[in-house]
């Protein structure tokens, strides 16, 4: 199974059930009338193709098998993390009982075991559910492995652990469609790039968090990702990006905006915290903008989320201490029926149609 | 770009990425440990602690000792019990300087000057020094210090239990018995300079630290830039199997443990390699 030909025949399936419902509306509305042997010979079409389909890529054939599939989601992505704790606390209860050499191997053995055995059950299952659980093990032990090596031999923490971590969570995604790895691997390079971005001017890289700009070239590199390198063909893999960058973004800012002090820029706080104010509502903006022009859904939702944050955190500046409590929720209420507004009267103008990409 | 792999090319690409991963890592330790060590010192249960509720959490992991060090800062009566970590005082504005700190004056604004005095911490090695001139000093002081309070508490009359008498001489005691004699002296960049000014390799120990910063607000004379020990890298020690037994068997060794009144009892010998990196090369009954 590929991701891509799995992702296409649920497409497909999904296809065929509106097609149905819609030719039924026509039917019954006397727009159309097909003989018996036409609509014999759809359904049976159907019929074999939907078979197919479920034997060959484990799809979800109607509503039902659908919300079963969320449910089957939900517990298998509760199972992954769960699974992970597990082997992390399997390996303190046990740990002290070996040698090193012993430790050592049990690490190495435990990452390449877990690894191949996620390869493993990923070319027996067509669902992908088993796969994200063993893969979210596989790297729950790949990251013990280097953290207790890191214990066992007291090596001084470094940041270059999350290279191989990153690269480790990515081979997994790309390999099993995962979005979960995508996503851990997102916050090992968000990490990484945040750290290295620290240590060029002079902080020690475990401090990189004390000055949120660190994360900005993150944000504009996973932003620009899924531009460079076309992922048509992993389901969700795009918008992932696209979130994690608006994230590392927007959430920086909205420190910067508020406790300007912690910032690189040498100016007076006030001076600082107005900048990143007015930087993260153009910002915020420009996303909702970019997004529906692009037809990201995401970034547009991402972006309205912080614009209206950052409307309110100034809201809050200027009138909590001086507005009634009521009269300061009822602005902040206005407010968001005036977006709506806004927003239903750009959507209407067609404004932002464009292409979707 | 094209993710199309073959499952065996996933396979070998993950084998490969993790072998590689660990080859990296343990070179490095071959590297640390490699040759004769850099340092090496014989700690006794006054520098080595178990880590708080060790034996309690049946889930706890490997066993680690952690390497308790003092500073000697400047003498001040208001904190004479409890600063022992706090600002050396070697670590003057001419030292932070050497490690790379700005130690101009601050902006006049005291806005600005708030800002402007969070600098963050930097890397540094930091020298250790083991039962040296730093605890004699630290020892002489809490006695000079037992010996006023005492005279003190004779002349008004206070010198039973909870006195500043009584406190001083306790405070001596757990000083010339209990306390770690283990102390960060000096701080640089540079290794082999610092091991020129401390040859003494079963004393000195050059370890990995971080060092901060602050700017000390006051009056012309008091305003100044000093600083801290942030951290010590490394200063857990992991235990490995063959000494578990000699460690667990050693008395608590916490300051104020009346064992550590009769001497050192357990001894743990620890190396520091090139990469000033630690690890317990011996441990036991210390030798009376």
């Amino acid at each position: 199974m590929t991701s891509n030909s799995r992702t296409a025949a649920q497409q497909r399936a999904d296809e065929i059930r509106v097609f149905e419902e819609e030719l039924a509306h026509l039917e019954r509305e006397g727009i159309v009338a097909l003989t018996p042997a036409q609509r014999g010979a759809i359904a049976a079409h159907h019929r074999g193709l939907l078979a197919r389909l479920a034997r060959d890529f484990d799809i979800d054939r109607d509503a039902r098998a659908k919300q079963l599939s969320l449910g089957m989601r939900i517990a298998s992505f509760l199972g992954a993390l769960a699974l992970a704790a597990s082997v992390f606390f399997l390996f303190r209860q046990f740990w002290d009982r070996f040698s090193t050499t012993a430790q050592v191997v049990i690490l190495i053995v435990a990452a390449l075991g877990t690894f191949g055995a996620t390869l493993w059950i990923q070319a027996r299952e067509s669902s992908g559910y088993f796969t994200k659980l063993a893969a979210m093990v596989a790297f729950a032990c790949f990251v013990i492995n280097i953290s207790l090596l890191g214990q066992i031999f007291n090596i001084t923490p470094s940041d270059k652990a999350l290279i191989p971590w990153a690269a480790f969570a990515l081979l997994l995604a790309y390999t099993c469609d995962l979005r979960l790895l995508l996503a851990a691997g997102i916050l090992c390079i968000i990490a990484w790039i945040s750290a290295r971005t620290g240590t060029w001017s002079g902080m020690y890289w475990l401090h990189f968090g004390e000055r949120p700009e660190n994360f900005f070239p993150a944000a504009v590199i996973l932003f620009l990702v899924p531009q460079w390198i076309p992922h048509g063909r992993f389901t969700g893999f795009g918008p992932i990006y696209r979130v994690f960058a608006l994230l590392t973004l927007f959430l920086p800012i909205l420190v910067l905006s508020n406790w300007g002090r912690v910032s690189y820029l040498d100016f007076e706080e006030d001076a600082i915290e107005g900048f990143y104010q007015v930087l993260g509502f153009l910002l915020s903006a420009g996303a909702i903008w970019l997004g529906a022009r692009r037809h990201w859904s995401e970034v547009v939702n991402t972006g309205s989320v912080f614009f209206v944050i950052f409307l309110y955190t100034k809201f809050f500046d200027w009138w909590w201490e001086i507005m009634p409590k009521y009269l300061f929720f009822l602005v902040l209420g206005l407010t968001a029926v005036l977006l709506l507004f806004i927003m239903r009267r750009l959507r209407a103008s067609g404004l932002f149609g464009g292409r979707a990409s | 770009m094209t993710f199309s792999w073959s499952r065996g090319r996933t396979l070998a690409a993950g084998i490969a990425l993790i072998a590689l991963t660990n080859a990296i890592a343990l070179g490095g330790v071959v590297y640390n440990r490699g040759g004769e060590a850099e340092s090496g010192l014989k700690l006794t249960q006054r520098e080595v602690l178990a880590p708080h509720g060790y034996g309690l959490d049946r889930e706890g992991g490997g066993l680690q000792l952690y390497l308790s060090w003092h500073v000697l800062g400047p003498e001040r009566d208001d904190a004479f019990y409890w600063n022992f970590q706090g600002t050396p005082e070697w670590l003057d504005e001419a030292k932070l300087a050497s490690l790379g700190f700005d130690v101009s004056p601050p902006p006049a604004t005291r806005r600005a000057s708030w800002r402007y005095d969070r600098q963050l911490p930097k890397e540094a090695l930091v020298v250790l020094e083991l039962d040296g001139p730093a605890y004699q000093k630290a020892l002489a002081r809490a006695r000079d210090r037992a010996a006023k309070e005492i005279a003190k508490g004779e002349a008004t009359g206070k010198a039973g239990p909870g006195t500043p008498a009584a406190q001083a001489a306790t405070f001596l005691k757990n000083e010339e018995t209990a306390n770690t004699r283990l102390f960060a002296v000096d701080a640089g960049h540079d290794a082999q300079a610092l091991r020129a000014k401390y040859p003494d390799r079963t004393r000195y120990a050059i370890v990995q630290g971080k060092v901060r910063p602050y700017h000390q607000a006051g009056r012309a004379k008091e305003a100044q830039w000093t600083g801290y020990i942030e951290v010590i890298e490394n200063a857990r020690v992991n235990v490995p199997l063959e000494f578990r037994k000699a460690v667990e068997s050693a008395p608590r060794a916490l300051p104020y443990a009346t064992e550590a009144a009769t001497g050192p009892a357990f001894e743990v010998t620890v190396a520091f390699g090139k990469r000033f990196e630690p690890w317990i090369i011996a441990a036991g009954a210390a030798s009376r």
